[in-house]
């Protein structure tokens, strides 16, 4: 008996940033895919495929906040994490408020990134079910 | 007519030599308030000049410390990012041979741990340069360096150093962010601490406040340390500039960019005796307020 994995999208301009975090969450069991910039997120993963979105907000074209707009905005219930290398005043609660799972200030832990993530899941789980 | 033509000839001679010394006396009196107002304009000028000298100064120093923040910032996002993927490297690798291979565990940890130093280093950064520009709050100095000698105070006596405090009394309130304040002193502190290292005849470290002028308060730090070579004197407040084998090079410009941005001055001189004395002013509170 075979339990899915759970899918994993990374966005981040960082090359390295994302081949580690790959690395880092497929030992976690994770489905991991990675994009450089979040319009190419968007071009390969349609709004309603599943999966948590861990998404870095200093991007050129397309920036994290923009990005979760437009996830939001396709009514779409995509768990999204924010990162960032840049110290943003209020980044934690700006992430919340727009709707985020949370915002981690990189670099990070792991385990941190995991928690965010199991808890971003379950969450929507629950979600799922009450609207069946 | 004639008559009176010749009594008016000699006296008009005399009239004339005495307007003659006259008009001269009144010409002389006027070139020498003519050439004071020209000096006065002079002066004017110069100070003029002197005003606009100050205040493109001023300005360097402000573009200075806004420069530094900038390039701190970058710095520090730039230095994030390679960070962040060594940690997940490391912790990946971790899990990958969790249970085995002692030795590569101990490895990972070390650079785990090295990974979290560097983070801290840019965390401690950030905090530093925050805001280029203080927010400036009625401050008294002597508290400020009470609560920061008592932060050092275990620090002080694990290196076996004794620290005095000379504090003048009824000083001004000063403007000042307390946070970006206090750094400077812990960094002065502990750079005079460094510099007593192994060194048993200098054990004091004093920190003196006075008031310099009626509009600026004066803070010395002073060790009985190795002392400043000429050649590093000249360098000492250059970023990246370090003798220390594991020190960054950033404490004395930054705590000087700091300094710079509360419109004060951070410098440094030998002492007669053993050692050097960091000294920087702190502008008065405006309203002058005396605290108790």
């Amino acid at each position: 008996m075979s339990v899915t994995k759970k899918n994993i999208y990374i966005v981040d301009d960082d090359e390295s940033v994302c081949r580690a975090l790959k690395v880092l969450l497929t030992t976690f069991d994770f489905e991991v895919k990675t994009f450089n910039s979040a319009q190419s997120f968007f071009d390969a993963v349609p709004h309603d495929e599943p999966g948590c979105l861990v998404l870095d907000i200093h991007m050129s074209g397309l920036d994290g906040w923009a990005a979760q707009k437009k996830i939001l905005d396709s009514g779409s219930k995509r768990p999204v994490i924010f990162i960032s290398a840049e110290k943003q005043e209020n980044a934690a609660d700006r992430a919340v408020k727009v709707g985020a799972v949370g915002f981690l200030q990189k670099p990070f832990n792991g385990q941190t990134l995991v928690d965010l993530i199991n808890a971003a899941s379950e969450s929507n789980d629950v979600m799922d079910k009450m609207a069946q | 007519m004639k008559k009176s033509k010749n009594t008016k000839i000699p006296p008009l001679k005399k009239v004339t030599r005495k307007n003659l010394e006259k008009k001269i006396r009144r010409q002389t009196d006027e070139l020498k308030v003519r050439s004071g107002q020209l000096r006065e304009g002079v002066d004017r000028e110069k100070v003029a000049d002197r005003k606009i000298e100050e205040q493109r100064e001023e300005l360097l120093h402000v573009t200075r410390v806004g420069k530094l923040a900038e390039f701190v910032s970058s710095l520090a996002h730039e230095i994030s990012q390679p960070l962040t993927a060594i940690l997940s490297y490391a912790q990946a690798a971790q899990r990958m041979f969790s249970g085995r291979e002692p030795q590569l565990q101990e490895i990972l940890q070390y650079i785990i741990n090295d990974n979290h130093r560097a983070t801290e280093v840019i965390r401690r950064l950030r905090l530093l340069l925050k805001k280029s520009k203080p927010t400036l709050e009625s401050l008294d100095i002597n508290t400020l360096i009470n609560d920061t000698a008592t932060l050092m105070m275990t620090h002080i006596t694990v290196k076996n150093k004794v620290l005095k405090l000379h504090l003048e009394k009824d000083l001004p309130l000063v403007q000042g962010d307390r946070i970006q304040l206090q750094q400077v002193l812990l960094n002065l502190i502990s750079n005079s601490l460094e510099a007593m290292e192994g060194n048993d005849a200098g054990r004091e470290l004093l920190i003196r406040t006075s008031r310099k002028d009626a509009g600026t308060v004066m803070v010395e730090v002073r060790d009985a340390g190795c002392g400043i070579s000429e050649e590093n004197m000249k360098k000492l407040f250059v970023h990246f500039f370090t003798n220390k084998p594991d020190g960054l090079g950033m404490g004395l410009s930054i705590s000087r960019s700091i300094v710079e941005a509360h419109g004060g001055r951070l410098n440094v001189k030998n002492n007669s005796g053993l050692g050097a004395t960091f000294y920087f002013t702190i502008p008065v509170n405006v309203k002058g307020m005396v605290n108790e």
